[in-house]
């Protein structure tokens, strides 16, 4: 079965107009029962009037609806306050005309001094009764506006995670294939080796989510995994080491953090390292914050010239922000005769 | 005939794995390995070889500063994992590209287009802003990159080359090839002398005859703008 949404019927053009005009009827009954004692006349002429009022905006509605979101603010009210004087005129004389019809006594050159004053009346219930319906569309439209911009900052959040975690860089990988083609004669259980080392890897950082945070112990797998295969490849001028507290290992992560991280340590430590590059990666706790350490024997200098390096550390930056708050801190500095990333993560009550 | 063949890689393996390749091929003849450029100049020196398969990421150096340092004339032959960028030739057989893990297929027609006829034209596709493109000198070599290219004057069938640093080049082509193979995006003939980059253009001046003279960023001397031309170049920056 499905629901019905209240929500649209109550601001449905429909129900808003009659039941506006049903209100607007009863309360002109109760303001002139106080004046008049003729109970009838008073009826008829009342509901007629509420019933020119109603119809008459039904014909302002068919010409609104055309200038919604189309005109200017100012010619917008230049054009409702032209028509509501113009309805508001046509809507006394229409009455003056119907009271006219149905009444005995009615005295014409008597009543000619009050139409204009009726008319302005009237002009102005016409005005109130545009202000209401271009207040609610404005309001609807910015209604609508707001929740686009909220989907749409949240779209963007979601593609530049994803597109973050999938910076899989196409370098390792191919050349990981390489190492594989090349050590399929040489060493062909090394081969296998690599082969599922690459594909736990790829399983990954291809089918984790980026939302999601998961166990460091798992994280620091696939650092791993991406380390051996890297290891195989450099051979004696790359060496590893890690140094990670029981404890950390079921910290919450976000997924991915850190191999951006390791693959940074590599590229540059390769670069600025005297040989053997070495690389230490280490997690400790403490109360209720996470300390993790990815370090290379390098130089910090040369970082400047390196574009992707700076949009990878922004990236990490970014992603402890949106998922940490003021709880997720990144620094990378020159320490000693290590170049030393260090992420501090706070763990989050929930 | 051999052709004598370097292979330059800074990993053990793949060097193993391009050797294991080559194998396969009974006209090449590897003479040599190196880790780094400053052993790969120095095996050139000694060698002499007919064929580089040279790596562009060496851990701490680019492959492509290699040309820049030795004066020998030799086929290179790129093999990289992955580049962002192509890198592109005016000959065909000027050098190739391979990728890796190589495709023994592919490996075969760079091989075949060694011995090709060096007359032969370039096939027509044109160069992308970012390219680097592969230019022979005569006896030498360079690499260029497309974008750092300011301007380009003919010189009867040659074309001097100015580099955004104030390099020139005297290249065997003419400015009518070159017109060819720039990216119409950024390139533009502004006479029948000249092409410019438009990125390097630092104002435009009007002459009292109402004809156009450009100034470009890096150099003094203004170019002139051809009457031809000048509907062009205004079109460009409206």
């Amino acid at each position: 079965m499905s629901k019905i949404d209240f929500n649209k019927i109550y601001s449905s053009f429909w129900f808003l107009q009659i039941g506006g005009w049903l209100i607007y009827t009863v309360m002109i009954y109760i303001t002139f029962l106080t004046v008049t004692n003729n109970f009838l006349s008073l009826f008829y002429i009342k509901t007629f009037r509420a019933v020119v009022g109603f119809l008459l905006t039904l014909i302002l509605w068919r010409i609104y609806r055309r200038m919604v979101n189309r005109l200017s603010l100012s010619s917008t009210v230049l054009i409702v306050l032209g028509l509501s004087m113009l309805f508001g005129i046509f809507w006394a004389l229409i009455e003056e005309g119907y009271v006219w019809a149905i009444s005995k006594e009615y005295n014409f050159y008597a009543n000619l001094p009050k139409i204009p004053k009726v008319a302005l009346d009237y002009a102005m219930t016409v005005t109130a009764w545009s202000a209401v319906y271009f207040g609610i569309k404005y309001w609807q439209k910015w209604q609508t506006e707001q929740q686009n911009a909220l989907e749409s900052a949240a779209l963007a959040n979601k593609a530049q995670l994803e597109v973050l975690r999938y910076q899989l860089n196409p370098h390792f990988l191919f050349n990981a294939l390489n190492s594989i083609r090349a050590s399929v004669d040489e060493d062909s259980n090394r081969a296998k080796e690599m082969i599922t080392q690459l594909s736990e890897f790829l399983r990954y950082s291809l089918l984790g989510e980026s939302e999601k945070k998961i166990p460091l112990r798992e994280e620091l797998e696939a650092v791993r995994n991406y380390l051996a295969i890297e290891k195989i490849r450099f051979e004696e001028k790359l060496e590893i080491e890690f140094d990670v507290e029981k404890s950390a290992e079921d910290f919450k992560v976000p997924c991915f953090l850190l191999n951006p991280l390791v693959e940074n340590a590599i590229k540059h430590g390769l670069q600025t390292s005297a040989k053997p590059l070495k690389i230490k990666i280490s997690a400790r706790v403490s109360g209720r914050e996470l300390f993790l350490e990815v370090c290379n024997s390098g130089r910090l200098e040369n970082l400047h010239n390196s574009n992707g390096t700076k949009i990878g550390l922004k990236n990490v930056r970014q992603r402890l922000e949106k998922l940490f708050g003021d709880g997720g801190k990144f620094e990378l500095k020159q320490d000693g005769d290590f170049v030393k990333a260090r992420v501090e993560i706070l763990r989050q009550k929930n | 005939m051999k052709y004598k063949t370097i292979i330059v890689d800074d990993e053990r393996l793949a060097r193993r794995e391009m050797r294991r390749l080559l194998a396969e091929f009974d006209e090449i003849a590897i003479v040599g390995e190196a880790e780094n450029l400053s052993e790969t100049l120095s095996l050139i020196e000694k060698e002499k070889p007919h064929i580089v398969f040279l790596d562009i990421q060496l851990s701490n150096e680019n492959g492509f500063d290699l040309l820049e340092k030795t004066e020998q004339n030799f086929k290179l032959i790129f093999v990289t994992a992955f580049d962002a960028y192509a890198i592109r030739a005016f000959e065909v057989n000027a050098l190739d590209y391979l990728l890796k893990p190589v495709n023994p297929e592919r490996l075969a027609k760079a091989i075949e287009r060694i011995g090709e006829d060096a007359e032969k034209k370039a096939e027509f596709r044109p160069f992308e802003f970012d390219d680097r493109i592969f230019l022979e000198l005569g006896n030498r070599s360079v690499f260029l990159k497309v974008c750092e290219i300011s301007h380009i004057n003919s010189s009867g069938d040659y074309s001097e080359v100015f580099t955004r640093q104030g390099k020139k080049f005297l290249i065997e082509k003419s400015l009518r090839e070159w017109e060819e193979r720039l990216p119409e995006k950024h390139f533009l003939r502004i006479h029948r002398q000249t092409i410019i980059n438009l990125e390097e253009i630092e104002e435009i001046e009007t002459w009292f005859n109402r004809s156009f003279q450009v100034r470009l960023k890096n150099f003094r001397q203004t170019l002139a703008v051809s009457r031809r031309y000048a509907v062009k170049l205004k079109s460009k920056f409206t």
